[in-house]
């Protein structure tokens, strides 16, 4: 009898998945617990499955948001995180506000957003990417602060302009950081995306869940649950494969 | 007039403690064909006057000129070849691309063509080429400073200036690669300053052997060494070289402070 290889890198975690997925629905059953309470994961994927065109409806919706939201948010942080690293100055004056901004409560932060951008699409994707320029900021600003003297003066004794020093060593030399700070991303603009869907929207993931929520549809709201994760991974999974691949060039 | 010509060159640092005095006063120069070894303890200042030869590092008071000129003219005509004590290869780069890197900083730069021959060169030169597309990463330390003398020999530089070229490594490595320095050394022929603080290496490399005593380093000694390069294990073993280390010891210990 030949055995799976435990090697196998997504054996283990699969393992766990099944694992986890008998012992619950084992204790809901063996235990009674009502749907209610704790549904049983057989009554979750059930219900994903009959009500599966309103949620592809809603994934669709919240997908592109926070892939708008990512794709913003990191923009913005990929920028201000440079302008830090270039200037003294600039990260004197603006390093405590931009830690500030990730202290700020961002479902406070999401009724006011939606009042100033609406209930479409803008103001989700400008929640999700508040909520993600942060990780990508302060990563690309220590990458790029990183880089130690002997690079510096490695560029300096062959007289390189300051342009060529960020573009072909300091940048290459943050990539760890910024890839760290990507998959930080990653998930959190799909949370910004839900938060500002619970505030006011008319479609999302956020709003299946609120919709769920007021049924006391309480499979379907575990449902959403299951889904918004398994998304949040998928975005997690390709900035991780992009990294991967870029680390692969590199031998 | 000598290739490089230092003339007074004092510095210090100013740090939390007060003023670090790191260099005082030192003049010398490098003929072209000469292959100057600074010799010195640690922290004597010897790679702050490397860095001031090289541009790196502007001296408080003192004058450097390299074929006439202010040696930050030379580093922006990427003239000068430059060895950092750690081998400071960019390890996102393979050896080859690592050794071409100079070709892309700056200004003039060169066509693909006569960058490749380059590389092939120094790549056989350094017996690296099985290494050619190899990451940093893969290599072992003696490997990474072979590549970091070939970058630094890229351009054919006016100057060549070396930090401690073998810091960091095992002795066989060292001694492998000091006989393998001292033929490079040869075939470049360009007027070269190699800092030190290893004895022998100092004596097996230099043409000419300058000694710099504890901090502030000021120059304690200077002498000339005709054997002819480049120099082999045989020639560790010779009369003449066993007692110019033993003259350099002996420099390097009177002065010492007790």
């Amino acid at each position: 009898m030949k055995y799976p290889d435990l090697k196998l890198p997504y054996f283990p975690p699969f393992l766990v998945f099944v694992g986890a997925m008998i012992l619950w629905e084992s204790t809901v059953r063996l235990l009674g617990i009502p749907q209610y309470v704790l549904p049983a994961p057989s009554a979750v994927v059930t219900t994903v499955i009959t009500a599966r065109s309103t949620l592809l409806i809603n994934l669709r919706t919240t997908f592109l948001e926070s892939f708008l939201g990512f794709l913003l948010g990191s923009f913005v942080g990929l920028g201000l995180g440079i302008v830090l690293a270039e200037s003294r100055l600039a990260a004197r004056a603006f390093l405590p506000y931009i830690v500030g901004s990730n202290a700020v409560p961002v479902v406070a932060v999401a009724p006011i957003v939606v009042l100033w951008f609406g209930y479409g699409l803008l103001s989700k994707v400008v929640v999700s990417a508040f909520l993600c320029f942060f990780p990508l900021c302060i990563n690309t600003y220590r990458g790029l602060s990183e880089a130690e003297t002997t690079l510096k003066e490695l560029f300096a004794v062959y007289g390189s302009t300051r342009w060529q020093f960020l573009v072909k060593g300091r940048f290459p030399n943050a990539a760890p950081f910024l890839f760290s700070g990507a998959r930080l991303n990653a998930t959190y603009a799909v949370i910004g995306a839900i938060v500002a869907e619970f505030i006011g929207s008319n479609s999302g993931l956020g709003f299946g869940m609120l919709h769920a929520s007021y049924n006391l549809d309480v499979p379907r709201l575990w449902g959403y649950i299951g889904v918004a994760v398994v998304m949040g991974m998928a975005f997690y999974g390709v900035v991780w494969g992009a990294e991967y691949w870029h680390r692969s060039k590199r031998g | 007039m000598p290739n490089i010509l230092v003339e007074k060159l004092s510095h210090w640092f100013e740090s939390s403690l007060g003023r670090v005095e790191a260099l005082s006063e030192v003049s010398f120069g490098v003929e072209s064909n000469e292959i100057l070894t600074v010799l010195g303890p640690s922290g004597c200042g010897k790679s702050t006057l490397l860095r001031c030869i090289g541009g790196l590092l502007e001296p408080r008071s003192g004058r450097i000129r390299i074929d006439g000129k202010p040696p930050n003219t030379l580093r922006k005509e990427k003239a000068i070849g430059f060895g950092f004590q750690e081998p400071a290869l960019l390890n996102w780069r393979t050896v080859a691309q690592n050794i071409s890197f100079p070709a892309e900083i700056g200004q003039s730069q060169i066509n693909r063509g006569e960058a490749d021959g380059r590389v092939n060169h120094l790549l056989r030169l350094m017996h690296l080429e099985e290494f050619r597309d190899y990451y940093p990463e893969q290599l072992s330390g003696g490997m990474k400073h072979r590549v970091a003398l070939a970058r630094a020999l890229f351009l054919s530089p006016n100057v060549l200036l070396l930090d401690e070229p073998l810091a960091g490594l095992d002795l066989l490595t060292r001694t492998e690669l000091m006989v393998e320095i001292s033929s490079v050394l040869k075939e470049f022929s360009c007027p070269s300053i190699v800092v030190t603080h290893s004895v022998e290496e100092a004596v097996f490399w230099g043409t000419r052997i300058l000694i710099l005593s504890h901090r502030p380093g000021t120059m304690i000694d200077q002498f000339v060494h005709r054997a002819p390069i480049p120099r082999d294990l045989h020639y560790m073993d010779s009369p003449q070289f066993q007692s110019l280390t033993a003259h350099c010891r002996s420099v390097l210990f009177k002065v010492r402070p007790t």
